[in-house]
């Protein structure tokens, strides 16, 4: 079964193919390409047009925009909270304790850089969802909005 | 002869053995490549949910090649601060620190959210080369898998230069102001550059945004 071909040589020899025809039939050649476009059609649509399918509905269903979005801002969050201790530890380890007036000044600036941060990746990832959903529709110049 | 039996087309030697080997070819496709694209369909499936292990994979690689990148800016600051008089304890040193901590966070967040779109590029491109298979077309697979390695470290190497440039330069201006007041001092002073879906943005204040939420009152 090395190279796939034992299916029909092995049926070489023998009356019927694979597809159960007679070689002794006057019309064997017409009735077995019949069978094969049949056969090749079932493969197509079994195996092809699931993967058609999932094109489309990423393609076309608003959702996918959503999810990308609210996937980047959950990214953005996640990254500050992170680093939000992170610099915490990093200020620690040179002995640095800000003053009440630098830490007021530190988390106003801290806020304001996440919600932009978060705008920022909210409509990156909005723009290039659009794009990617323009592109497999056809759209030869895809648009971000 | 019948008439009946003179219309009759007899197959050919030659036809027969042509259906022979589209058979033989069909057969082969079946058995040695057909379970190769479903094996592929099914990665590429799987790398499409959300939360998948190449999602997470590329997401953890955004983070670390952030952290990497910004550990080197992080030692250039300090010396940059240092270097220009600022010392460990003053508040021109300790803003300048604590701030690239904001532009790590900024840089780690997009660069994670950047990640996802590279392998939704990769989901829609792996898709797109299987339907064309079956269109008997060529397929392009790997292609965005291999740039989605490298696009992440090259962003995160960037924007920590950039951080570390800028917060040198605030710091420096950060001193500046200091004895009037911190909170002002740290207000950009010259305006954003607005990236968001409103052409032009909003400008308060004499700041801009491009989205009004993000806006916090002085104060």
């Amino acid at each position: 079964m090395a190279y796939g071909l034992n299916t029909s040589q092995a049926m070489l020899g023998s009356d019927v193919n694979m597809f159960g025809l007679s070689r002794n039939s006057k019309t064997y050649a017409g009735d077995t390409y019949a069978a094969m476009t049949r056969q090749q059609w079932t493969d197509y649509i079994n195996t092809f047009v699931p993967v058609e399918n999932q094109l489309i509905q990423y393609a076309s269903d608003p959702g996918v925009v959503t999810n990308a979005m609210s996937e980047a801002s959950s990214d953005v969050n996640k990254a500050f909270t992170a680093q939000g201790a992170s610099t915490e530890r990093r200020l620690k380890g040179l002995g640095i304790t800000l003053s009440p007036e630098e830490q007021a000044s530190q988390q106003r600036s801290f806020g304001l850089s996440k919600s932009l941060a978060d705008v920022q990746a909210q409509n990156l990832a909005k723009e290039l969802t659009v794009r990617r959903q323009q592109s497999v529709l056809g759209n030869p110049a895809p648009q971000g909005t | 002869m019948s008439k009946k039996d003179k219309q009759e087309v007899q197959e050919t030697p030659q036809q027969r053995a042509m259906t022979e080997l589209a058979m033989n070819r069909w057969a082969d496709w079946k058995q040695r490549y057909l379970p190769m694209q479903k094996r592929l369909i099914s990665q590429i499936t799987e790398l499409g949910k959300p939360g998948s292990a190449v999602r997470e994979s590329a997401s953890g690689r955004a983070a670390t090649d952030t952290t990497m990148q910004f550990a080197k800016a992080q030692g250039a600051v300090q010396n940059a601060l240092t270097n220009t008089g600022a010392q460990v304890g003053s508040s021109k040193f300790n803003l300048g620190v604590a701030k690239l901590g904001e532009d790590q966070a900024k840089s780690r967040g997009l660069g994670m959210a950047m990640s996802d779109q590279l392998v939704d590029d990769a989901y829609v491109q792996g898709l797109s080369s299987i339907a064309a298979l079956g269109k008997g077309e060529r397929a392009q697979a790997s292609d965005s898998l291999g740039r989605m390695a490298s696009i992440s470290g090259r962003q995160a190497a960037s924007d920590a230069e950039i951080a570390a440039n800028e917060r040198a330069g605030n710091a420096a201006l950060i001193g500046q102001f200091a004895g009037y007041g911190l909170q002002r001092a740290m207000s950009p002073t010259a305006p954003m550059q607005p990236t968001g879906s409103v052409p032009g943005g909003f400008n308060i204040d004499g700041r801009q945004f491009n989205n009004p939420s993000a806006w916090t009152p002085p104060g």
